[in-house]
């Protein structure tokens, strides 16, 4: 009757937290990339700017994104993702070798080099996609959190495909700006926002003891998400401008109202102890409202200001907060699944080291926005941004060790 | 009532003593701290007896599962709160509360992670496969309280 369920779906400790450590790398390089080429950007479509963009949003986030699955749908849906450990190694080595190619490629303005990694990191995605799908359809459960994790793999898969045409688009074979537009929107709005609201509906819940989202939110969020996505596709490539607008309207509406409601449950939860997690988390919303704000009122085309606030103070600061939830319970629960019961989870990462690191975030946040006032500012701002990843990348490799110095203690105890 | 809806109801009974014992810990009212939290231990250990002892079996012989399938996890999951319990019962007799709260963190993140798995899984399979028997079970269930 139950054949095929297993609730031993977690993959090894190894397999989440290379993808975090990898995340954080990127932003290293981000940080030094910025005070390299900060000062000679002007506009979004500069190829640097493109360049510097992607090492966030593929370099950090998509890491992030996909360690964090391996981990956690499987415990969702009762199935584990086939062969786990070599697919994970497989995503992690064509992620990274796409990464730095398109980076790279951007960077030096080299036509193979992109199109190179254009066809490994839409073919990574796809992968990615489709890999995941699978784990879902061999689930026995089809609730709604599931339906949810499959519309925001939907998402990347049709902004890893508008991604690849906007490419192309360079190099003069499609019109770059309408693909690129598309791009952007099911990858902000499809798998990014998709993504997040379907952690939060089990995350907040269970970390904070707070209510669950509304029933109504959960079924109906994700197909109007994904229609008015559809409909944004085609008035853009039909240029039907009225359609646009209404659409690009009503998509930053949900992001608005999600956030509104996350804040509220938040509020309202049962476990009230605040940490840096709900800082960050009322942050990033914060950041979300005001990005789909100005969104909402302005030209399709994304300005700096909306790119920055939507990815460096929301998207960066969620998934900062919810790596300083993860790291530390992933830490003890493989360690104490392994019968090693000694460790704590509040001594993997101190508390003192995470808040120093969250500060120099904020901090760095608040001279990007200096650089209203003087260009110079991204210096300040990029170095502080700088010595926050290295931090958080030694945050995590200490999670890392801590976890390595006790299984070591498995061993001598057996 | 199904044997999920009494078993989840169980589970946020739970939750709300953890959250009330830690409420009372932030405002320093430690006894009325330790009161909660050892409510709240009794509570769920309670509840982990009457799965392991009454309602895993049951339902590893209906379904065929054996005692090494999802049960054997749960199983395994109870001991890692029980030996969460041991350290929680340090912090609160000495009235540690910044351990307290960290250990309260692992044992909530624990519990609700493993209430998902049991809500979402474990308590659907026992609410098909012992359907014949759902009134007399849910009835058992609530003896284990008194």
């Amino acid at each position: 009757m139950f054949h095929g369920l297993s609730l031993e779906q977690a993959p090894p400790y190894t397999v989440p937290i290379k993808f975090y450590l990898s995340g954080a790398f990127y932003l290293i390089l981000l940080s030094i990339a910025i005070i390299i080429y900060g000062f000679s950007v002007s506009s979004r479509f500069d190829y640097e700017v493109i360049a510097l963009t992607h090492l966030l949003t593929l370099g950090f986030i998509t890491h992030v994104m996909f360690g964090s699955l391996f981990q956690m749908l499987p415990v969702m849906l009762g199935t584990p993702y086939a062969n786990v450990v070599k697919n994970a190694t497989i995503i992690h080595i064509a992620l990274n070798a796409g990464i730095l190619t398109f980076v790279v490629g951007f960077f030096t303005n080299t036509a193979l080099l992109l199109y190179f990694a254009g066809t490994l990191l839409m073919g990574t995605f796809f992968y990615f996609a489709l890999l995941s799908f699978k784990t879902i359809l061999l689930s026995q459960e089809k609730n709604t959190l599931v339906q949810n994790f499959a519309a925001s793999f939907a998402g990347l898969f049709f902004a890893a495909l508008f991604g690849f045409l906007a490419l192309l688009g360079h190099f003069g074979f499609v019109d770059t700006l309408r693909y690129g537009n598309i791009h952007i929107a099911f990858m902000l709005f499809g798998w990014v926002f998709l993504l997040i609201v379907s952690v939060s509906y089990k995350i907040i819940p269970m970390f904070f003891v707070a209510k669950e989202f509304p029933m109504f939110v959960q079924k109906r969020l994700y197909p109007v998400q994904l229609a008015l996505l559809l409909l944004f596709a085609y008035a853009q490539l039909q240029e039907k401008t009225l359609l646009l607008s209404v659409t690009q309207l009503l998509l930053c509406t949900s992001v608005i109202l999600f956030a509104l409601l996350s804040i509220l449950i938040l509020q309202k939860r049962k476990r009230a102890r605040k940490d840096v997690s709900i800082e960050l988390w009322y942050f990033a919303m914060g950041n979300a409202i005001l990005a789909a704000l100005l969104y909402a009122g302005a030209n399709v085309n994304l300005s700096f200001a909306i790119g920055f606030f939507a990815l460096f103070g929301a998207v960066y600061a969620l998934i900062n907060a919810m790596l300083y939830k993860i790291i530390p319970f992933l830490t003890w629960f493989h360690l104490s699944s392994n019968m090693v019961f000694d460790a704590e989870m509040g001594n993997v990462i101190p508390k003192k080291k995470m808040s120093i690191q969250i500060n120099l975030y904020y901090l760095s946040y608040f001279f990007f926005l200096c650089t209203a006032l003087s260009p110079a500012f991204i210096i300040v701002s990029a170095t502080l941004f700088l010595f926050s990843s290295l931090m958080l990348l030694l945050n995590i490799f200490k999670a890392k060790k801590y976890y390595t110095e006790y299984m070591k203690k498995k061993v001598v105890f057996e | 009532m199904t044997i999920k809806d009494f078993m989840t109801s169980k589970h946020r009974e739970c939750d709300h003593l953890l959250t009330q014992a830690e409420d009372f810990l932030e405002s320093g009212e430690f006894d009325e701290a330790l009161g909660k939290y050892a409510a709240f231990k009794n509570e769920t250990l309670l509840h982990f007896t009457m799965e392991e002892e009454y309602l895993f079996p049951m339902l590893e012989e209906k379904s065929g599962m054996g005692s090494m399938g999802p049960t054997n996890v749960m199983r395994m999951e109870h001991a890692q709160a029980k030996s969460l319990f041991e350290k929680m019962d340090e912090a609160y007799n000495a009235k540690d509360k910044e351990r307290a709260f960290s250990l309260g963190e692992s044992m909530n993140i624990l519990l609700q992670q493993h209430n998902l798995k049991e809500e979402q899984m474990l308590y659907t399979m026992m609410n098909t496969a012992l359907a014949e028997n759902a009134e007399e079970i849910v009835q058992k269930l609530q003896d284990y309280e008194h």
